[in-house]
């Protein structure tokens, strides 16, 4: 904490430069020490300048951080003022995985900040990690000074310090927030966060339910407790919001409203296509703007790019519990081991009779497929989670990682977990009948015809 | 006459003396057999024909009736053993020459005859009995050299029998132990043809290439190769402890060892002083000094039989010219002039100054072998300790965790197995240490019993057990 005298020392050197952004001709403030109470007044920009600042359930519905958090603002002067503070935090990913991260306010990821189109905001970050950091507003069209890549467009933030940011959001859209200095180590233990900007005069319906995803993936060795941010290709961790499944909460929508998803991926090496079960829906933005209708194009699975946001809506007209997922299959599975070697069609006779001798605990694995390591209930090693996925109404789930269920029911009382859908008689597949075998002349033991 | 009847007299005196002495059947023995129950609880017997050899024979079927421990071994070849039973003859011998020591020379009877010549008139005739009275002066010279002998033997085949105690003791825990290797040999075999099967099952199956499975059966051919080492080396150390119990036939093939080694005993020997102890129940001391005190006396006796020996006195009979008869006493003696004993002597004194010398040099090298004997023991023991108490628990450790990750699915069937493997290793190198250990023991019980003689260095020639072969990792 700056003391008062220090302050007031300080606030002489900046008292010149003001707190003005991208005016033509006046001082631009890059991003720098806290110096001064003063400064800032709010200025007009003329890009949704002199406007109020937006408030939630007035001039926008609130994004929804599922397993997240929205980022608390205070309106100073006209400035909405916000505070992240980088630091490490004990994580869960999923019950029974916990991990040593970097993250912001005690989150991992930091919490999302909102804001409407044309806020005057200013971000305080305090550095509360061994090293030095800086904090990027990725996709934010700012001044130069405020992008916060460290070296380039300001010093590091060194641990103990706090620096502030200010800018005047100029687009609506989606984008996010990471660190930008020493990044492979930064972001690898989880330091970044979503930014949403809601239009002050949107076009087109509003979505009823407005969600938004980071998309990331970790490096986590079943038994350790701190993600290696060394790792370049084997990530065995693959997260929504910072959490793998079985630890994501569903997206719960009302039969009929219109949901918005939004998704960024600040992975270090991977794209995630996006795949919606039951829906087709329109990508209707990136982080670079909002995509014109007519060039809305339908699809079931939107690829998301490392450093990109992808915003997708569609009517939650299919009743059901709907698998959301990424589509690379290694990205569905929780600390899969990749360097075991292939068992798959081996036939272990009495081998493990034999082996028994020798280890009492064994026992021939993966011969006939992963489907059943879920729930094998052997013993693991402390702080791991089963490779895949987590019990399901019918069977057991066996998908793990960046897997989650969209529940769209009929009625809803409210949007906590309405549990499993209770799919009508008649229409969940099952068991073939004899009768059907018969009257459709399938042969069980013969090949199809 | 009476003169001559007094000289008679005391001859026959000295003779009927002299044979009354006889050689007493097992003498010191006694002192042997009371140093090996003080020294190291055993039983030894001198088998020489008659009812205790059956006694003998009949305790040893007892003994290999049952699973042996390292003191029945010992038992069993401190009363069976051929070549102590032939030590103890050491003793008969040393025994005889100290009797032999105690006799006179017997008198030397001699006469002549002339028969007269034609001109003469008679025959003449004379006899003489003689006694080499000077031997008599030496007898007890003799005798104390002989008795020094006597007592160096003692000390001699005493030894031996702690010797052979430790031989045997030694032989017998590299034969526990070699037991102990076969077992986990066998393990560590049965590890290697799991992972070999495993591989056969992944190659058949199409999932591995026949690099991989052709390493496999290299390390199961290595194994098994380490099998048939463990397996020879028990044959073989099972005959060096035949030999030493003194076992054919079907006893030789039907005994078993009561099993493992036992593991590091709560309380080590006290060898804080263990120099002194050493010098004082030095066996081989005792019989440096006897070998001197015998040098001693050889080197006394030396000086004066040159000046006085041969001194022969008796009585004498002569018939002369005129057939009369004439008894009187004759003498014979040695005139040292040519051969005064110089050169005698001078040997005598040499190997006396020479057993002085090694008796010293004996001393010395008996309290360097007792220090080194016990930093052995200290050193062992701590070895086998951290075996035990830290190698073996990390290894099942590092085995535990691997079945733990196999089981999450991080490691392969192939890395557990080799985990299993060390553990196996961590086993082979315990029972090495602890054999070490009993062996270090042995040795330093022989020095505190009386001997130095490195059993260990002699005895246990057995290198490492460990197969030279490097695990290959997966």
């Amino acid at each position: 904490m700056l003391t008062r005298r220090e302050m007031i020392l300080a606030s002489g050197a900046v008292l010149a430069g003001g707190a003005v952004a991208f005016v033509p001709g006046r001082p631009v403030l890059a991003a720098q020490p806290v110096e001064s109470a003063e400064d800032n007044k709010h200025s007009s920009d003329g890009h949704g300048g002199n406007q109020p600042p937006g408030e939630a359930n007035r001039d926008y519905k609130p994004v929804i951080t599922l397993n997240g958090a929205t980022l608390p603002y205070k309106v100073v002067g006209g400035v909405k003022v916000y505070h992240l503070i980088a630091e490490e935090v004990e994580h869960e990913f999923a019950p029974g995985l916990t991990a040593s991260c970097w993250g912001y306010n005690g989150r991992v990821h930091g919490p999302t900040i909102e804001a409407s189109e044309g806020d005057r905001i200013r971000v305080y970050v305090t550095n509360r990690l061994p090293e030095s950091t800086t904090v990027h507003w990725h996709g934010v069209l700012l001044p130069s000074g405020m992008d916060g890549v460290g070296g380039l467009s300001q010093r590091a933030i060194q641990p103990g310090e706090t620096f502030k940011y200010e800018w005047t959001f100029r687009q609506h859209g989606t984008f996010m927030y990471h660190s930008h200095h020493d990044e492979m180590t930064q972001m690898g233990l989880g330091l970044m966060g979503m930014i949403v900007v809601h239009p002050r005069k949107p076009v087109g319906p509003l979505p009823d339910r407005d969600f938004a995803y980071m998309l990331s993936e970790w490096k986590i060795v079943p038994g350790t407790r701190r993600p290696d941010p060394n790792e370049m290709t084997d990530f065995n961790i693959l997260t929504l919001n910072g959490r793998c499944f079985p630890g994501t909460a569903p997206i719960v929508a009302k039969l009929g409203e219109r949901v918005r998803l939004r998704f960024g991926n600040l992975s270090a090496m991977d794209h995630h296509p996006i795949h919606l079960h039951g829906y087709n829906f329109k990508l209707v933005a990136t982080d670079g703007g909002e995509i014109p209708e007519s060039a809305q194009w339908p699809e079931t699975t939107v690829l998301v790019p490392v450093g990109s946001t992808r915003t997708v809506e569609f009517v939650a007209d299919n009743p059901g519990d709907w698998a959301i997922h990424c589509h690379m299959t290694h990205h569905v599975m929780n600390q899969m081991g990749h360097g075991i070697p292939n068992m798959i069609g081996v036939n272990p006779g009495n081998l493990d009779q034999k082996i028994q001798k020798l280890l009492p605990d064994y026992m021939t694995m993966g011969q006939n497929g992963m489907g059943d390591m879920g729930d094998m209930g052997m013993p693991l090693p402390p702080n791991s989670i089963p490779m895949v996925g987590g019990k399901g109404p019918y069977d057991y789930i066996t998908m793990g990682g960046m897997f989650t269920i969209l529940k769209v029911r009929e009625t809803l009382d409210n949007y906590d977990d309405p549990g499993w859908y209770e799919i009508p008689s008649g229409t969940r597949a099952d068991l073939a009948r004899p009768d059907d075998l018969l009257r459709d002349g399938i042969s069980t033991s013969g090949r199809p015809g | 006459m009476s003169k001559c009847a007094v000289a008679i007299l005391i001859v026959l005196g000295l003779v009927l003396l002299a044979t009354g002495c006889t050689v007493p059947p097992k003498g010191g023995f006694d002192f042997v057999e009371q140093n090996a129950q003080e020294r190291i609880g055993m039983r030894v017997l001198w088998n020489q024909g008659g009812d205790e050899d059956k006694a003998v024979s009949e305790a040893i079927t007892s003994l290999l009736q049952h699973p042996l421990t390292a003191d029945d071994a010992v038992q069993v070849a401190l009363l069976n053993n051929r070549r102590l039973q032939a030590t103890y003859e050491d003793l008969g011998i040393t025994q005889a020459a100290l009797v032999q020591a105690g006799l006179l020379k017997n008198p030397r009877f001699s006469g002549n005859y002339m028969p007269a010549v034609e001109a003469g008139p008679v025959a003449t005739a004379g006899l003489e009995l003689a006694q080499d009275f000077a031997d008599l002066l030496f007898i007890g010279m003799r005798k104390g050299i002989a008795s020094s002998e006597f007592e160096a033997s003692k000390a001699r085949v005493a030894s031996a029998v702690l010797d052979k105690a430790a031989e045997t003791r030694v032989a017998f825990l590299e034969y526990q132990a070699a037991e102990q290797f076969l077992e986990m040999r066998k393990l560590s075999a049965d590890a290697a043809a799991a992972s070999f099967e495993v591989s056969q099952k992944l190659f058949d199956a199409g999932n591995i290439t026949k690099l991989a499975s052709a390493s496999e059966r290299a390390s199961l051919s290595q194994a098994k190769l380490d099998l048939a080492n463990a397996q020879a080396a028990i044959l073989s150390l099972r005959e060096r402890l035949n030999s030493l119990m003194g076992l054919w036939g079907p006893q030789a093939t039907d005994w078993r060892s009561a099993g493992r080694l036992p593991d590091l005993p709560k309380d080590e020997l006290d060898v804080k002083n263990i120099e002194r102890q050493a010098i004082k129940k030095s066996l081989d001391l005792s019989k440096a000094r006897a070998k001197a005190d015998a040098a001693a006396g050889r080197a006394g006796l030396i000086r004066w039989t040159t000046v006085l020996s041969d001194f022969d006195v008796g009585v004498g009979v002569n018939r002369d010219d005129n057939a009369s008869w004439h008894v009187g006493p004759v003498f014979s003696l040695q005139i040292p002039i040519f051969d005064q004993g110089q050169a005698k002597n001078a040997a005598a004194v040499a190997e006396l100054r020479r057993t002085l010398q090694e008796y010293a040099a004996e001393a010395v090298e008996l309290r360097s072998a007792a220090r080194a004997a016990r930093d052995r023991l200290v050193a062992a023991r701590e070895r086998a300790a951290y075996c035990r108490d830290v190698l073996l628990p990390v290894r099942n450790e590092v085995l535990h965790e691997s079945q733990l990750q196999y089981n999450a699915m991080q490691i392969g069937v192939f890395q557990l197995l080799s985990s299993r493997h060390d553990v196996i290793d961590a086993g082979i190198q315990y029972v090495e240490e602890l054999r070490d250990y009993w062996i270090a023991r042995a040795n330093v019980e022989l020095i505190l019993a009386g001997r130095n003689k490195s059993a260990s260095q002699e005895l246990s020639g057995s290198s490492s057990s460990r197969s030279s072969s490097e695990r290959k990792e997966h």
